[in-house]
């Protein structure tokens, strides 16, 4: 069930109404059981990975808990009895135990995701460069495994979790199903957000009344989220799958309007999914973590990321590069190179080596293909240069006598940054990286080919498409602009009523009529859906 | 403001909706049907001869008849069942007339823009939705038909002043599912022998052409099984068998009109207008006064001429009719 189906909207209806009339402190029962028949009308048989995932993490959690409760009460009781070395060589102990607990669950839990994400891409590399060193002609079959829905989502939430129970930071859920709603809520389970443990975990249990305006609020964010994905992201796809597969055929204009339209398609398409997650959470009164804050008005690499993909960015972050940065072979690795290549150097490798993992696992994270990783890797070059060039940038401005803060400067770095982003996307729909920066430098050449009538017919997007396309992104850099001042559905629920409902209404049948759905359209998935 | 949500909604489904009054007529006879003040003694199904060839109002004018050609571009013998089926809930016709000139289509058949002609405007009921599940194209959903906006919300850029002038009320424009056509094309001397000759009733034409006899036996109306004359196609002896085997259990007849091409005094030169395929407002007079004498005298009829209910609702058809207007 596609979260932009009818099918869809009438489980959330009859799910609202159920909700709603079992008051009290069951209601999460419901979204629990929506949640598993959810999952099971995508693919009932790939439940069993999401129930792997949230039984192993429940009781690592809960062993994690019991080491630590062990260990308090041991110490309480041999208070008097133990000295200082005894107690610490015994707080060492249980440590080493939660740690080599922890760490099996995530072995086992990546390795699942590893394994149904990469074995087959593995498989292909190996036969590749067996059969090109060898001459071995024998391939090794690949199984061609196909991803259970929300894999990557569930698998890094659900670790996300029993890595902060690890670190005391929230206490082990002691009821499985309860735990099971955590990792499986509907709303998120296709392509996120992320969401933490802390701040789902209340929000999932506490009964909640009936409220207007919340089911407002609501269905102002799935109409938006509808609106980008219909409307903008599945029209822009037919013009960006046509001149991505003919690129040898394209030059100039006609690539650097495919990068441009790209870039609008894959934000429409993720965070309409979002929004479209966002305010289902929000009709059983649940507020789901942002996902995006405005990227395309970022100034720089850095802020880029910090607003796109934030649940994803922030996971990364806390879990992978924080710990890394503290890692004590790495400290030691910064130590070295200190003393040995110099004050500069040394200072940076504990920043930037973690910061090359992280981008190398969103790169890997996103995909299974070496694009992926070149994608990632590219971000993470140009987000060091942003901070190794900053000194000389700021020379340079000083010079001429430009500040960061004048509105020429913010459009301008505002434009750097959406480019440069965008020409980093492009080894998202290209098939190999040559082919990536291939289409980038051919982006820059022959604009005198260019003709509307090519994009018209033979790149069978029709000039009403086009217009239509332009307004719906135009429309969409408006409402990002008011959006600045605050959340637009908590200003309209301050209107009268006529403004809401009329409000409601325009979006609706903006979708209706121009969403880009049924025959005549090919039905996109969403693009998330399959990281 | 519920009201003014489906209110808007509906406008919308209307909107957006092919109009088929300025072109492609065909689509309209559907909803015609339902705008019949009195019943019809005899319903006439089939593909668009039967539209293009037999007038309900030569019908009425000679002998009194009330009919309605309930017929659709390229009606297999599974949407014809239905449409007799819908024609019978509506109002029960003393007989059916049942053109089997398209009954020679692969099992596999089906084409989305007939089916939207033919089911857009049907009412709705178990007979809709059980025609929607039976002709429905891969494609095709019944939430489409259900909200049609779905479907043909891409209409958006081709939506022409016709779209709006009509969006509320739609007028007549088939006379009783009649579809006049004033062109002449002559069609070539010799009929067009083309692939049909090998032709055999497929399983699927066969059952529904089965269950269409047994439908209007257990009803207890009489049927007639008719190939309404056209220059072409042209199908083999062994086709008629089979519609013979499977007519003769219910002791229907079966006629295939071509076979009476110089009694009924077609002209191909200039009774068609289009080469032969359907027949025009002359072919269509010649044949309906030969298909009516043939129904006066085999079946039990009501000439309804001197029945001043009937007389009223008739008389306004054929004024319309004969003025051309729409």
């Amino acid at each position: 069930m596609s979260l932009i189906s009818i099918e869809f909207l009438c489980f959330c209806l009859v799910l609202v109404l159920l909700f709603y009339l079992i008051k009290g402190p069951y209601q999460w029962i419901i979204l629990l059981v929506a949640s598993i028949a959810f999952y099971c009308f995508c693919g009932p048989k790939y439940i069993v990975y999401i129930l792997v995932t949230a039984t192993t993490v429940y009781f690592t959690a809960r062993g994690i808990e019991g080491f630590s409760k062990k260990r308090d009460a041991y110490l309480a009781d041999h208070k008097e009895t133990l000295g200082r070395e005894e107690k610490k060589a015994y707080k060492a102990d249980i440590k080493s135990r939660q740690k080599r607990l922890l760490f099996l669950c995530i072995l086992l839990n990546v390795g699942i995701l590893a394994t149904l994400k990469y074995l087959d891409f593995g498989i292909a590399y190996f036969n590749y460069y067996r059969l090109m060193l060898t001459g071995n002609t024998n391939l090794v079959l690949q199984p061609m495994l196909i991803l259970p829905l929300g894999i990557s989502f569930y698998t890094f939430q659900s670790l996300g979790y029993v890595i902060d129970v690890y670190y005391g930071k929230v206490k082990a859920e002691r009821q499985y199903f309860r735990f099971l709603l955590f990792v499986s809520f509907f709303p998120q389970i296709i392509q996120g957000p992320i969401s933490r443990f802390a701040d789902l975990e209340p929000q999932l249990f506490t009964p909640k009344r009936f409220e207007t305006e919340r089911i407002k609020s609501g269905l102002y964010r799935i109409l938006f989220g509808l609106f980008k994905k219909l409307v903008i992201a599945d029209r822009l796809s037919a013009y960006v799958t046509r001149t991505a597969a003919f690129r040898e055929d394209y030059k100039g204009i006609y690539l650097l309007l495919c990068i441009f339209f790209y870039a609008f398609q894959i934000y429409g398409d993720f965070s309409g999914g979002i929004d479209v997650a966002i305010g289902t959470a929000e009709l059983f009164g649940i507020r789901l973590t942002d996902n995006f804050e405005r990227p395309f008005f970022s100034k720089s690499i850095a802020e880029y990321w910090r607003r796109w993909h934030i649940t994803l960015g922030t996971w990364f972050r806390d879990y992978i590069f924080y710990p890394l940065s503290v890692n004590k072979r790495v400290l030691n690795l910064g130590k070295w190179c200190r003393s040995h290549l110099g004050e500069g150097v040394g200072k940076r490798v504990p920043i930037y080596l973690p910061m090359i993992a992280v981008w190398a696992l969103t790169g890997m994270w996103h995909g299974s293909e070496s694009k992926y990783i070149v994608w990632g890797l590219c971000n993470c070059f140009f987000l060091i240069l942003g901070t190794e060039a900053e000194p000389f940038s700021a020379r340079i401005m000083e010079k001429l006598h430009l500040r960061n803060d004048m509105f020429v400067m913010k459009c301008y770095r505002i434009f750097k940054t959406f480019w440069l982003m965008s020409f980093l996307r492009v080894f998202d729909f290209v098939k190999t990286p040559r082919d990536g920066f291939c289409m980038i430098r051919d982006a820059f050449i022959k604009w005198d080919t260019f003709d509307w009538h090519e994009v018209y017919t033979t790149l069978l997007f029709p000039k009403e498409e086009v217009i239509v396309a332009f307004v719906a992104i135009i429309l969409l850099t408006v409402v990002s602009l008011i959006q600045r001042k605050g959340r637009i559905a908590d200003r309209l629920l301050k209107k009268s009523p006529w403004i809401q409902y009329s409000t409601l209404a325009a979006f609706a049948l903006l979708i209706l009529i121009f969403g880009s759905y049924g025959l005549g359209y090919d039905a996109q998935s969403f693009i998330y859906m399959n990281f | 403001m519920l009201a003014l949500t489906v209110f808007l909604f509906w406008t919308v489904n209307l909107l957006f909706m092919p109009k088929y009054i300025e072109k492609d007529p065909d689509g309209r006879i559907t909803a015609e049907f339902y705008r019949e003040k009195l019943n019809n003694d005899v319903i006439f199904t089939g593909s668009s001869t039967v539209y293009a060839g037999i007038n309900p109002i030569t019908l009425w004018k000679e002998y009194g008849l009330t009919s309605y050609d309930r017929s659709n571009s390229s009606q297999t013998a599974w949407i014809a069942y239905y449409m007799i089926k819908d024609a019978i809930a509506v109002a029960k016709p003393k007989l059916v007339v049942l053109d089997v000139g398209f009954f020679y289509v692969a099992d596999d058949y089906a084409e989305e823009a007939e089916n939207r002609k033919t089911l857009d405007d049907m009412r709705i009921g178990r007979e809709k939705f059980q025609c929607m599940k039976t002709v429905m194209t891969e494609d095709e959903t019944v939430k489409d038909y259900l909200f049609p906006i779905l479907r043909f919300h891409t209409r958006w850029k081709y939506l022409t002043a016709e779209d709006f002038k009509y969006l509320y009320y739609k007028p007549s424009v088939t006379y009783n599912g009649y579809i006049r056509s004033d062109l002449v094309e002559p069609a070539a001397a010799e009929k067009k022998e083309e692939n049909l000759q090998d032709v055999r009733l497929s399983n699927r034409n066969g059952l529904f052409l089965e269950n269409i006899l047994q439908l209007c036996r257990d009803e207890q109306i009489p049927v007639l099984l008719i190939k309404t004359p056209s220059h072409d196609p042209k199908w083999g002896d062994e086709f008629e068998a089979d519609l013979k085997f499977v007519a003769d259990p219910y002791g229907v007849d079966y006629i295939n009109f071509d076979d009476y091409t110089d009694e009924i005094g077609l002209d191909y030169s200039k009774d068609t207008p289009d080469g032969g395929g359907h027949l025009n407002a002359s072919g269509a007079e010649k044949f309906s006064k030969y298909l009516g004498a043939y129904l006066t005298e085999h079946f039990t009829l009501t000439d309804h001429r001197n029945d001043p209910a009937y007389v009223k609702v008739w008389q306004e058809k054929c004024e319309r009719y004969d003025n051309g207007q729409q």
